[in-house]
């Protein structure tokens, strides 16, 4: 054990200032408890990326059921958000639209800056989505 | 409860609950769930595309891609409609409703059936046959324009 010890002022019940000494491991112990303290009281996620994904997806579209705006389908708060999540979303809403076609072309175009479909296809949903899903599995993005 | 009548129960209550307009007119769900198209398309008679002047959606060749009224209205021109003053029932006479926001934007498109009745897609959901009143109100706004061509 260190024999280094600091010197702290402190104040005693009578209200006179007095001397404790303290060992730095004692010291290095106190600050490993304030540094606990502050990581507690930070807010974090601890969810995964996919369940990021998947809450803002469902937020998305319950909130968005009955809009035909594309406009207001790309604006809504969840879908930006979904957007920030930057590329590491990409191979989700790839494999979300393998699943089932869906309006993630907006945010793969932003987040890739690639426009894979062709111009004789534009709104027509099921071809804009396979021609993502090929583009992301020529790419190996996504199994 | 089958699975069919459970989806249809649901549908029931988000739709009542989003268009208040239907809980005191006829109306019916006429079709499943899908992303694929949209009202504006599906009042063309496209239920292939999604219609909306926003890249990477369609939008007629030659008609700006802007989100006005008379953008929605020359679109549906592509398609032989003219404006209309009414949406009442005319024989030999097809009528499309477009809707609108208070700020003026397009939000809705609905089609007169044969019976009087409309037809509408709702956003990602179903289609629906209604009255023209049915979908008014907060949601989709009020109806800006009516066209119309000859129904074929």
């Amino acid at each position: 054990m260190s024999t280094m010890v600091s010197m702290h002022s402190c104040k005693a019940v009578n209200g006179e200032a007095w001397k404790l000494g303290v060992s730095s491991d004692s010291a290095d112990i106190r600050t490993r408890l304030m540094n606990a303290q502050q990581h507690l009281a930070t807010p974090v996620s601890r969810q995964t990326v996919d369940e990021i994904f998947e809450e803002l997806a469902a937020t998305w579209k319950e909130e968005t059921m009955f809009e035909s705006s594309a406009t207001a389908l790309i604006a809504h708060p969840a879908y930006l958000r979904i957007v920030g999540l930057g590329r590491q979303v990409v191979p989700l809403l790839l494999k979300s639209l393998d699943a089932k076609p869906d309006h993630w072309f907006a945010a793969l175009t932003a987040l890739t800056g690639a426009d894979p479909v062709a111009a004789s296809d534009r709104g027509d949903v099921a071809r804009m989505a396979e021609a993502w899903v090929r583009w992301g599995k020529e790419r190996r993005l996504f199994s | 409860m089958g699975e069919r009548e459970e989806t249809l129960f649901l549908s029931t209550a988000y739709l009542e609950g989003a268009f208040p307009g239907l809980r005191n007119t006829p109306y019916d769900i006429t079709s499943p769930q899908t992303p694929t198209y949209n009202c504006i398309a599906w009042a063309a008679g496209d239920s292939r595309r999604w219609w909306w002047p926003k890249t990477p959606y369609f939008w007629p060749e030659g008609i700006p891609f802007e989100e006005t009224l008379d953008a929605f209205v020359r679109a549906y021109g592509t398609l032989g409609y003219v404006r209309c003053d009414t949406g009442d029932r005319e024989a030999g006479v097809e009528k499309i409703a477009i809707y609108i926001s208070a700020s003026g934007i397009p939000t809705h498109a609905a089609r007169q059936l044969g019976t009087g009745m409309w037809t509408s897609k709702l956003g990602c959901e179903h289609d629906i046959a209604h009255t023209v009143d049915g979908l008014a109100g907060r949601r989709y706004g009020r109806i800006g324009a009516f066209v119309c061509r000859p129904r074929e």
